[in-house]
Formats: structure tokens, C-alpha cells, sequence
């Protein structure tokens, strides 16, 4: 590695960042294999040629060349961060001083916020360096990135022998797409109902939604309250225990961050696993999953066996109803946390003869179908007469959901499952059809609403050569064995590489 | 206790088709004493620049998320105590969800299932010195609304978020009250314990205190009336009128025929009537949910303890004192305890000294001149101790009544200290009756032609006794000057 | 359950929300579908459940009443529609 890199750089200072992740960016930079500066440069090429791939809403390269300037002088100071001059893509949801900051809507087009989100803000001061913001699904709602006013995010995987464009999964598509195609080492994401780890899993790589109350939720724009949380996306399962140990954090400015102490996760991936255990539930056997993820499970299965993991059939039994349940409980909190948006104080603002009109203009024209939709949904259910036939009963079988898990976690460390129940789908082909749409959660939502931390790790190529996630799921504020556990998928699976730059425009 | 519903109601609006009795039900805003807002850490004091007390969470940017004040919550325990109100030590914070410029979240941070404080009482004394008991349903928290500004242009509603967010208790009585005099008193009564507690400073011009009115009228003994609602009426005047217009016009459409539509109404000050607001039934749906920013509220029995430690002693318990202590009568004692700064300073005063005499001196020569002033007492220019060595020289004899008043102006200008102005201006009061015989004996000379007057008509002498104390400069003692006088005419 | 055309109308004036005829119909048969399927929670034996808002364990945390924000009227104005130096304005409100 080191030689190659050394020839490069003495060929034309070009790095080769399709090779790189965020652990050996970090001790490359130490060594001096490279600069900050250069590898930023290098950065910024591979993202002007990949516009096709549409994962940047908005790009803050000068800004990204002198803060580099500024981290390489640091580390030959020696009073480098613990991830000094390493570049990386923000979902365009996370508040960035300074920044246009749109949750890819048209009802925040030109704002900039003159704040810093926290988890940035942890970011930043380990010495990370902002790319740009990435693309998402409007407002962080839907699985498919579709739906940003941007446009469509393009996967860059494809199948074997098509041309045919895919979604890169949401809504942390943009997120998922630029880390997948080598255009940023890491990428911060958030999911509430699956949007991190169900784009992982369509994209390749490593997608983690932390405990609920692990990272600070300030200066998010949220969606529902009570289910969002921040998470990275990496190449590996080491990457992502950096990235959460730079993310995480208790933050006295969120009534919902939890007090806990934020440990050297990277430490855990060295860990036996001899006689621990996995539970595999029941009821998800049952589900409609395609013939490739199922047996990519079964395989994933016989890895732990061999090393030594008790697998054990666990019941979840209130589990299928997860998916009905959030579809009750986030359009209900989203209908109320984007109220603010109302063309009165930020954002776009459509006039109209009286505050009325101004008011549903401005929200017509501004949100996209599916937020309005959701928006709709959520006002329904918490409405005089439907408050205890919907959104009270959900949110007491979302207690049943969540002693289901506490049980199973009585006798079993970890629950391993595949992400999601098919790999990437074309772009347009699930638009039109909500509930299809919704389906695509059906693994991942029982997590959110448990408020458990969860991880999806590329196990997998299918028959078509599209990567396949595996999940692993483990009790409240226990990310140690995700890592734990997590490096035995990647030690255990073929090799997933992306065959071509097929995208890029030289 | 009953729904107070009876046939012998303590109030009855009288008209040609029989009686009439109102009832009436008050929710108060009372706005919490504290220094910054009840999520954010804006300053939640009055006034400003537009827009200066306002933080990234007031004005609901994107991502902004709340925390809350610890004070204001000891503020609404410590209120709940006050009203011998049961505290709830677990709650949870609902929104309210409805779209108004004043409103930056699209919804209020309130409490609706489980509020704070629960069931309570508040004793008022009616005027004919009989007591009622209105009971409060209710306190909870909740965040107050910016202020919109109509009048800055003719197209447009100007916004200012400077009250966005400030922490309100929201106190709600049941249908207890049954005439505006009563709501009145209820009222006065409110502010006085919110006051004493210092956790609203009750000012109603600032806003602090605001009551919404919930006005019904029925046939004595029938079940509750269909209710209006008056909104924001600041101030306790306001609320009298309002009640009086609005139970005549309830009566007036009932008895044209006509039923009472539950509707929200405003009270407009310049005609002083109400007024149908524009609103739906529709949009009062609210949506109340918890929030999930949230979590729920759980006060330890410390907590709750250490604040019991902090009550001050209450008005009525303070009344009852002051009667029993310093022997006075009830309506001495009602104004002193209208505000505990007044029984304080009364009880620095009376120390060793008569009570009745520096309750008098209080409430009349104290008190008219702080109001000639504007001053609060806190203000004054006569300190306590001054004006109970005031008294002092009155009952040693040293001043009259007349000249105490006189050095009490003195004292008002200077904020000296009685006996130095009396030393200075060397005002004692001459009570020697060789010195008064002298000025009686010039008076009487230099009057002789009036002498015989004033035996026939005795009210004269009080000419003679004037004239005196005018000649001695108004120091001679007047009883003393009056019986020289009779003595001298031959009275 | 199915959606009446009445209250999509009534949702979507208390979401401030226009929506065209031709939106209401497709919204009927969406939003339609999707209560039907959320119905299935009505197989859900919730009786003596207590509903859970948040996965958190712990209750609320206080903070001390100091004024340590707010004097922000520049970034808060800054991204405002309207263009005034002190307040946010709309169209005239009549109450």
C-alpha cells in the first residue's frame, strides 16, 4: 500500500481515494504519506466528475482547501485531532454554520443557518473537514431518495450486464451513494425509521444508527423526535466505531441525550466471540424476503457458528406490527415538528392575499407529495376523535415491540437479521406505490421504535451482483458489540468491491 | 364539595321573566417571576428591544430543541402550595398544535393529561365579611406567545418574539364564582398570594396577569348554561365590566328567544363590550400530544420539601396573625395584608407601639402621600422606624397630631428623621400651660369684642383655639388650648 | 377505513396545506389505503398498556435559570422573507 502511494504521489499527487477509508486516511496523514490539502484535492476531482451520481446539493470546496491548509499545519505541529484533516460528506439535514442547509426541500432553499448542529460541531473539532452537504429524501422521509428537490440520487452500483440507474436506498441516499462511490471516507447520516442502514445495505457499505439519545439531535432538522438519531456511513465496521466515537456525545442543549459516557469504541474490534450468543427471530424467518438475501443469511448464520456463537430462535412477537405502528407515530411527530415551516420567519415564502393563504401556498408549493402526504397522515391521526384509535394504540403496541426486545436480550447478545427484504430497486419503479415504498423498512423500523442501536454490514453480492446487508441488533447503549460482532461479517463475506467507475466524467 | 348549584344563589340578575344567576369560571396566565424563559435561556423580563430576548429556540429555527428552566418549575410547586393544592410529582409536557405569526413552532409547549398541580382552594372575603371558597381545578406550565403589532402598518401584522416562550402558570378555577364582584375579588385575591409567593409579580399593565372568562347564565337551581369564553382581559377592572356586559347579553338573547352558541369572544375597552372572535369550531382541534422532545417530569419529595421550607407566611394566615397578635379589626387587617410589604413595614412600626395609631398613619397619611408620589412603599421616602418614632413623639407627648403632621411632610421631603426636624426647627409642641395662658390671655385681649359672641354661640371657640395655635405657630398642645379657652371665656 | 373527501379538506386546513381538487382524489385513495393497513394494530390485545413516547428510561433534566441567550435578532432575522431590521412580518391580522 505504502509503496503504491508513494509511487502515485510521485507521479502526479493524485491519490487514488477509491482505496482509501477513513482509519487509513487517518494513519497515512499521520505518516505524511499525504497531505490534507492533497487529499482534499483528490476529493474534489472524483466529486466534479461524479455529478451523474447527483449526491452533493451543495459543495463547499474553498472552504474545505483552507481548513486543509489549516489541519496539515497542525498535524506537523503535532497538535493534530484524533481525526485531523480528514474530509467527509454532511447529509444536507444537519444545521452548518454558515452553509445552505435545505433538508433537499424547496421550503429551505436558500436558508443558511448562522449555527452549528453538535454532532458537526464533535466533528469539527476532532478535525474533520466539510465536503459538502449530500442529497437525501425530503426531510429525511422516505427509502429511495427520490423525493429530494434535487432530483433522484443515483446508485452507483449496478446490476451485472444493465445500465438500468438504481436508488441507492433513503433517505440517506446521498449519504450512502458519495461513501459508496469513494467521495468522501464518511458520511454523516440520520435514521429514524431505517434511513442509515437500509442505504447501507443497497450501497455496500456500513451504515449505524446508534442508541436513541447517543448523538445530540440538536441542530437536526428533525422529523419525528422521538425515532431520529444521527449515525455515520463508512467503508468498514472500524470506520464506523471512529466515526461514532467523534459523533457521540451527552449535550446538556437536547432533553433527550442520554448521560453516558462515550468509550474508545475501535477498541471492541478485536474481541472473541467464543460463546456468546445470537438470536435469530421467528417471525422475520416468515417474512417476504428474496431468495438471495435469505440465504445470504443462513450463511452469515454458519459464520457465527464457526466461531464459536451459540445461535438461538428468539420470538418477536409484536414485531410485524412495527411497520403500521411507525407509519402512525412519525407522520404524527413530523406533522407537528414541521409546522415551523411556514414561510413567516426562513425559508421560502409563497405571498397571498391574507396570512391564510400565505400559510398554504407557501406549504403547497414547498413541500414534496410525500411530505404533504405524511403531513396529512400525522395531522389525522392526532386528531379530536382518532387520537386513541391510532396514535395512543401505536404507541402502546410500540411498548409491546420494545419488551419484546428486553426479553430476547435476556438470553441472547445480539440479534442478527438481514437489513432489508430485497437489494436496490430502479429508480421510478417504487414512486408511485406508498405501501411498496413503506415495505422496504419492514426489517429496520423495529429498531427505531425500540430506540435500539443497529448496524447493516455489506455480507454479500446477490445474483445480480447487487451488495446485500446483514443487520445486527443489540440492547440500548451496547454499540460495543456491534462492533463486536460486526468484524466477524466482514472477515466472513466475499469480496464486495464496485466493478466500475461507470459514472465518472473525466 | 357540590357543584354549588342551589336554589338560594348568592347572586341574582333580576329581570321581568324571573331570575337570573351567572356563573363563572376563570382561567389566569399568570407570568412567572424568573430570570430567563421557561426552554430557552433568553431573558424572560419585560420590554426590550424587539427581538432581543429572543434565542435560536424562540424563534423555532430548524433543529432548535427545548430544555427546561428549573426555577420555573419550583415557581408553579411553590404556587400550587400556595393554594393548598395537591402537586403532582409526575407530569408531562404536551403540544398544543395550532398556527399563529405569534407562535413560531406551530405549537405551545403545554400540559394537558397531567398537569403539575392538581385540585386547590382560595378563600375570599366577600364585603359583607363573609368568606367563599373557589376551587381550583388546575395549575399547569406552559410557554406564552410573542406579541403581534397591528397598528405599525395598514397591510401588515408586525411580530416581535420577546414574550415567545416565557414561562406562564395557567390556573384554572372551577365554576365556582357567581358575579363580577366576586370574579374581582378573586382575582385581587390571586395576585396578593402570587405576590407574597414572588413567583408572579402580578402587574397587570405589563401583562403579567391575564384572565380568560368563561360566562354562563341559568335559572337558579337549572343545570350550567351553555358558556362564551372572554379572552385576555388585563386588567381586574376590565373583568367587572366584561361579566356584567356579557351575563346581560346571554340573558337578553335567551329571553328574545335566541340560544347561546359556545363561542370565543374579545372584550373591547373602548365600548365595553364583547365581540364574537372569527374562529371555527374546526380550528380548536389542538392535537394535544406529548412531546417528544421531551420527557416526562418527575419531582422528588425533596424536592418538593425544600420549597415547602420556602413559603412565607400566606395572607390569611397573616390576617389571622395580625387580628390575634396586635388586636386589630378585620378591615385594619385586610389592608395590611393586601401586599406582605404593608405588614411588614406595619409590624417594624407597631413594634412597642400602638398598633392602632401606626395602622392609621399607614393606611391614611402613608399611603396618600406614596400614592401623591407614585412611590411603592418599597420607595418611601419614611422609613419605617422613622415613622414609628414619628408615633413615638406623638405618644410622649412632644407633638401634636397636627404637628406630626406637619413633620411628617417634612419628613417626606428630607427622609430625616423626626426628632432631628423636630430639633432643628424647634417644632415641639407647647404643652406648658403657662405658655399656652400666655397666647390664650393675647388672644382673647385682642379679640375682646368676640368674647361675648362665643359665650352665645359656643362653636366659636373653636375660632379662639384656632387663632391660638396659629399665634404658638401650630405647637400649642390643641386639648390643652382648648380647655384654657373655655376656662378664660367663662365657659 | 376509508377518507372522505370532507376530511382531507378539514386536514389540510389545519395543516395549512392547499390542495387542488385533482390532489384530493389520488390523496382519498392513498391516505385510504394507508389507514386500512395501519388498522391491523386493532389485532393488537393493548389492554393495561401503557403507551411509550421515548426509549429513554430517565426523566427530564433541569437547567439553572441563568440568561446565558438570546441578543440574536441579526441571525434570526437573517433568513426572514420579509425584509425588516426588527420584526417578522405578514400579511395584516384581524382578530
Amino acid at each position: 500500500m505504502k509503496v503504491s502511494l508513494w509511487f502515485q504521489k510521485l507521479l502526479n499527487k493524485m491519490i487514488d481515494v477509491r482505496v482509501l477509508d477513513l482509519s487509513s486516511i487517518r494513519d497515512s496523514l499521520k505518516k505524511g504519506d499525504f497531505t490534507s490539502k492533497e487529499l482534499v484535492k483528490s476529493y474534489i476531482e472524483r466529486i466534479e466528475g461524479s455529478s451523474k451520481l447527483n449526491t452533493y446539493n451543495t459543495t463547499t470546496f474553498e472552504q474545505a482547501l483552507d481548513r486543509a491548509e489549516i489541519s496539515d499545519g497542525k498535524i506537523k505541529k503535532n497538535e493534530a485531532g484524533p481525526l485531523e484533516g480528514i474530509p467527509i460528506g454532511i447529509k444536507d439535514l444537519f444545521c452548518t454554520q454558515g452553509v445552505k442547509t435545505t433538508a433537499s426541500s424547496k421550503i429551505l432553499e436558500n436558508f443558511i443557518p448562522s449555527y452549528e448542529s453538535t454532532v458537526t460541531e464533535n466533528l469539527f473539532k476532532s478535525g474533520m473537514i466539510m465536503l459538502g452537504k449530500l442529497s437525501n429524501d425530503e426531510f429525511a422521509m422516505g427509502s429511495s431518495n427520490e423525493t429530494s428537490a434535487n432530483g433522484a440520487v443515483v446508485n452507483p452500483w449496478r446490476s451485472r450486464n444493465s445500465e438500468k440507474e438504481l436508488v441507492p436506498g433513503g433517505s440517506s441516499g446521498g449519504s450512502s451513494a458519495a461513501v459508496a462511490a469513494s467521495l468522501c471516507p464518511l458520511a454523516t447520516a440520520t435514521d429514524t425509521g431505517g434511513s442509515i442502514r437500509q442505504p447501507a445495505a443497497f450501497t455496500g457499505t456500513v451504515g449505524l444508527k446508534p442508541t436513541y439519545g447517543r448523538c445530540s439531535r440538536w441542530g437536526i432538522v428533525a422529523f419525528a423526535s422521538s425515532l431520529d438519531q444521527a449515525g455515520p456511513i463508512t467503508k468498514t465496521v472500524r470506520d464506523s466505531a471512529l466515526a461514532l466515537q467523534a459523533m457521540a456525545g451527552y449535550d446538556n442543549k437536547d432533553s433527550t441525550s442520554a448521560n453516558i459516557e462515550v468509550e474508545n469504541f475501535e477498541n471492541y474490534m478485536n474481541s472473541n466471540l467464543n460463546g456468546m450468543s445470537i438470536g435469530i427471530p421467528k417471525e422475520f424467518e416468515e417474512l417476504d424476503l428474496s431468495l438471495d438475501i435469505r440465504q445470504n443469511w443462513e450463511e452469515a448464520i454458519q459464520w457465527y457458528k464457526e466461531a464459536g456463537v451459540n445461535i438461538k430462535s428468539i420470538n418477536l412477537p409484536h414485531c410485524k406490527y412495527a411497520l403500521p405502528a411507525y407509519y402512525i407515530i412519525a407522520p404524527a411527530e413530523a406533522s407537528s415538528n414541521l409546522a415551523r415551516y411556514d414561510g413567516v420567519k426562513y425559508g421560502k415564502r409563497v405571498p397571498g392575499e391574507d396570512l391564510d393563504s400565505l400559510y398554504k401556498r407557501t406549504r403547497a408549493e414547498g413541500f414534496g407529495d410525500e411530505v404533504k402526504r405524511r403531513i396529512l397522515m400525522g395531522t389525522y391521526v392526532l386528531s379530536a376523535g382518532y387520537y386513541d384509535a391510532y396514535y395512543l394504540k401505536a404507541q402502546k403496541v410500540r411498548r409491546l415491540i420494545h419488551e419484546d426486545f428486553l426479553e430476547a436480550f435476556k438470553t441472547v447478545d445480539a440479534i442478527l437479521t438481514p437489513t432489508t427484504p430485497t437489494t436496490a430497486f430502479g429508480i421510478g419503479e417504487n414512486i408511485s406505490d406508498p405501501l411498496k415504498m413503506y415495505s422496504n423498512d419492514i426489517l429496520t423500523v423495529p429498531v427505531n421504535l425500540a430506540g435500539l442501536p443497529a448496524i447493516s454490514i455489506p455480507s454479500g453480492l446477490d445474483s445480480s451482483g447487487l451488495p446485500m446487508g446483514i443487520q445486527l441488533i443489540t440492547n440500548h447503549f451496547d454499540e460495543k458489540s456491534l462492533f463486536k460482532f460486526g468484524r466477524l461479517i466482514e472477515e466472513s463475506r466475499v469480496n464486495i468491491e464496485m466493478p466500475t467507475d461507470w459514472w465518472i466524467k473525466k | 364539595m357540590s357543584e354549588n348549584n342551589n336554589r338560594n344563589p348568592r347572586f341574582i340578575i333580576e329581570s321581568p321573566t324571573g331570575d337570573w344567576e351567572v356563573v363563572i369560571g376563570l382561567e389566569i396566565h399568570a407570568q412567572i417571576t424568573s430570570n430567563s424563559k421557561l426552554f430557552s435561556g433568553s431573558s424572560a423580563s419585560y420590554g426590550g428591544e424587539p427581538m432581543s430576548h429572543v434565542s435560536l429556540v424562540d424563534a423555532a429555527m430548524p433543529g432548535m430543541l427545548p430544555v427546561i428552566n428549573k426555577q420555573c418549575v419550583r415557581q408553579a410547586v411553590k404556587t400550587g402550595l400556595g393554594l393548598k393544592a395537591e402537586i403532582n410529582k409526575y407530569s408531562v409536557f404536551d403540544r398544543k398544535n395550532y398556527f399563529y405569526p405569534d407562535l413560531p413552532q406551530g405549537y405551545q409547549i403545554s400540559q394537558f393529561k397531567h398537569p403539575i398541580v392538581g385540585e386547590g382552594i382560595v378563600k375570599v372575603t366577600l364585603k359583607d365579611g363573609s368568606d367563599i371558597f373557589v376551587r381550583i381545578e388546575r395549575l399547569h406550565l406552559e410557554q406564552d406567545a410573542g406579541k403581534s403589532f397591528h397598528d405599525i402598518d395598514p397591510q401588515s401584522t408586525y411580530i416581535d418574539l420577546n414574550r415567545s416562550g416565557v414561562a406562564l402558570m395557567e390556573i384554572v378555577t372551577k365554576p365556582d364564582l357567581r358575579s363580577a364582584e366576586e370574579a374581582k375579588l378573586f382575582v385581587t385575591k390571586l395576585r396578593t398570594i402570587l405576590r407574597y409567593l414572588e413567583t408572579c409579580d402580578g402587574n397587570m399593565e405589563e401583562g403579567s396577569l391575564r384572565a380568560d372568562i368563561n360566562v354562563s347564565v341559568r335559572r337558579p337551581g337549572d343545570e350550567l348554561g351553555t358558556r362564551c369564553e372572554i379572552k385576555n382581559v388585563n386588567s381586574i377592572k376590565f373583568i367587572g365590566m366584561a361579566i356584567d356586559y356579557e351575563s346581560k347579553r346571554q340573558i337578553d338573547e335567551i329571553e328574545s328567544g335566541n340560544e347561546i352558541s359556545q363561542e370565543t369572544r374579545l372584550f373591547d375597552i373602548s365600548t365595553g363590550k364583547t365581540r364574537s372572535m372569527r374562529s371555527k369550531e374546526e380550528a380548536h382541534d389542538y392535537r394535544y400530544f406529548p412531546d417528544p422532545d421531551l420527557l416526562p417530569l418527575n419531582l422528588s419529595q425533596d424536592f418538593i420539601d425544600e420549597i415547602v421550607k420556602e413559603l412565607p407566611e400566606l395572607p390569611d394566615d397573616k390576617k389571622d396573625r395580625l387580628m390575634e397578635q396586635y388586636k386589630l379589626n378585620s378591615y385594619d387587617a385586610d389592608i395590611l395584608v393586601s401586599d406582605k410589604k404593608y405588614a411588614k413595614y406595619f409590624e417594624v412600626v407597631a413594634k412597642g407601639r400602638d398598633p392602632k395609631l401606626s395602622v392609621n398613619w399607614i393606611s391614611g397619611e402613608l399611603f396618600s402621600a406614596l400614592n401623591r408620589l407614585s412611590l411603592d412603599i418599597d420607595q418611601s421616602p419614611i422609613t419605617a422606624d422613622n415613622l414609628g418614632e414619628l408615633i413615638d413623639l406623638i405618644t410622649d407627648g412632644t407633638l401634636s397630631g397636627r404637628l406630626a403632621k406637619d413633620v411628617f411632610e417634612i419628613m417626606l421631603e428630607t427622609q430625616k428623621s423626626a426628632k432631628l426636624i423636630v430639633n432643628e426647627q424647634g417644632m415641639s409642641q407647647i404643652t406648658d400651660e403657662s405658655s399656652i395662658e400666655k397666647l390664650v390671655d393675647k388672644i382673647i385681649d385682642e379679640n375682646s369684642d368676640k368674647v361675648a359672641q362665643a359665650k352665645e354661640k359656643p362653636k366659636m371657640v373653636g375660632w379662639f383655639v384656632g387663632q391660638v395655635i396659629k399665634e404658638s405657630q401650630g405647637k400649642a398642645n390643641p386639648s390643652k388650648v382648648n380647655e384654657l379657652v373655655l376656662k378664660k371665656i367663662g365657659l | 377505513m376509508t377518507i372522505s373527501k370532507d376530511r382531507i379538506l378539514k386536514i389540510a386546513n389545519l395543516s395549512k396545506i392547499s390542495i387542488s381538487e385533482d390532489q384530493i382524489e389520488k390523496l382519498e385513495v392513498e391516505i385510504s389505503s394507508i389507514l386500512n393497513w395501519v388498522e391491523t394494530l386493532n389485532e393488537v390485545d393493548t389492554e393495561n398498556i401503557e403507551p411509550m413516547s421515548n426509549s429513554l428510561t430517565n426523566f427530564l433534566q433541569m437547567r439553572e435559570d441563568i440568561v446565558n441567550d438570546g441578543e440574536k435578532r441579526s441571525d434570526i432575522l437573517s433568513n426572514s422573507p420579509a425584509e425588516d431590521e426588527s420584526f417578522f412580518v405578514v400579511p395584516k391580522v384581524i382578530e
